[in-house]
């Protein structure tokens, strides 16, 4: 309980700095939009990388969302920024899915789908630390392929939850469903992930 | 407590959202179910390498450009006049003063009619109306007068009551000539 206390109370530091660096935006410092930008810059890159289907959405998707942010800042009142970003971020990745696939349900899982299989040619980035950067690309590429074959609402919960370290309520909140719901999405995404990686795992003799 | 509930408070506990008094009932649930250790475990090495392992390099070079550009345009310093705080309402206040002043200049003259002309109107109707009609007797021309006179009064805002029609009569008489015009009509009464 102690760490999970430490960890609210960073978030809570981290929500007054976002408030702090948008007000001063507001008034002008355009250096201080810049640093939230740099801040939730690879996080957030890496949840669009992994929703869509190449970096040229990703690149595209990543842009249009501050594009769209900055646009409403006057309207901005919330108090959470990573989630009102996360938010604009789940709508455009929800609306590329549908132009490119408009007769495909989203809950449908990709199955035998190579779309998401696709995606184990993105590389991870190799600051794997003392482990052996090998080992740290084999296991970040095979993570990749296994969660490019969750459903979309499962692949988002995970990646909201793992990446960003966003609470269930607030991504039931970006999802529009109960928390309940976002719970099970994680339930489920879990239980496929756990041994598509547990021979992987075994393979490498690691806990 | 079945298996999914087990399993989704583990997830609640996680991230930090399950509340003290279910936090302990699921500490509970962990020291006699290995399975439930087994899920939470997987599940903390799972996201733990998620987020080490699966990384993006970032955006390109190029998109963070447009993005500063962006936030740079959006936000460009207006001139000082209009951040003062008081600046958009002098505003409102000077376009409601200039479109009222323009109304006021050029709207079309009203010939607003004094009471008198008012009475020399409806006097000189009258007597149009007497040119082009037949010839009238005395008495119904005197009548037409007293109904005038009444008219009169009421355009005055006094209350005509039938009983006070001598004295409307009078009243009207007392009437300045040369507000009435009517000396001509007088004169033909009296005779």
């Amino acid at each position: 309980m102690d760490v999970e206390s430490a960890e609210t109370e960073a978030a809570g530091t981290m929500e007054t700095g976002d408030g702090e660096l948008l007000a001063q935006y507001r008034g002008g410092e355009v250096s201080a939009l810049e640093q939230l930008v740099e801040k939730y810059r690879r996080p957030l890159f890496a949840f669009i990388l992994n929703m869509t289907e190449g970096r040229g959405d990703a690149d595209e998707i990543f842009q249009e969302v501050w594009f769209r942010a900055i646009r409403s800042l006057k309207r901005y009142k919330q108090k959470n920024f990573l989630g009102w970003l996360m938010r604009i971020a789940h709508n455009l990745v929800i609306d590329r899915a549908r132009r490119k696939k408009p007769d495909v349900s989203l809950d449908q899982s990709p199955g035998d789908d190579d779309e998401g299989l696709a995606l184990i040619n993105r590389l991870p980035s190799r600051d794997a630390g003392p482990d052996g950067l090998a080992e740290a690309g084999d296991l970040g590429q095979v993570i990749a392929a296994a969660v490019a074959t969750l459903p979309v609402e499962q692949r988002e919960v995970f990646l909201m939850r793992t990446e960003l370290e966003l609470p269930f309520k607030e991504i039931a909140e970006i999802q529009s469903v109960s928390i309940n719901t976002a719970l099970a999405r994680m339930q489920y995404a879990l239980n496929k992930l756990r041994p598509m990686l547990e021979e992987h795992y075994a393979a490498l003799g690691r806990s | 407590m079945n298996r999914d509930e087990i399993e989704r408070m583990i997830l609640l506990a996680e991230s930090g959202e399950l509340p003290t008094a279910e936090a302990k009932e699921l500490e509970a649930v962990l020291a006699a179910d290995e399975k439930a250790r087994t899920f939470r475990a997987d599940t903390r090495r799972l996201v733990r390498d998620t987020r080490r392992y699966l990384k993006a390099e970032g955006p390109g070079a190029e998109v963070m450009i447009r993005i500063r550009k962006e936030a740079a345009t959006a936000v460009a310093p207006r001139p000082l006049i209009f951040r003062h705080p008081a600046a958009s309402a002098l505003a409102c206040a000077a376009t409601l003063l200039i479109v009222v002043s323009s109304w006021l200049a050029f709207r079309p003259p009203t010939p607003a009619l004094s009471p008198v002309d008012q009475v020399q109107t409806l006097v000189a109707m009258v007597t149009q109306e007497e040119d082009l009609s037949e010839p009238v007797e005395t008495q119904s021309r005197e009548s037409e007068m007293k109904e005038l006179a009444r008219q009169l009064l009421r355009m005055e805002g006094l209350h005509v009551e039938e009983e006070e029609t001598t004295d409307l009569e009078e009243a009207f008489w007392e009437l300045p000539p040369t507000a009435l015009q009517v000396r001509s009509t007088r004169a033909s009464l009296a005779t």
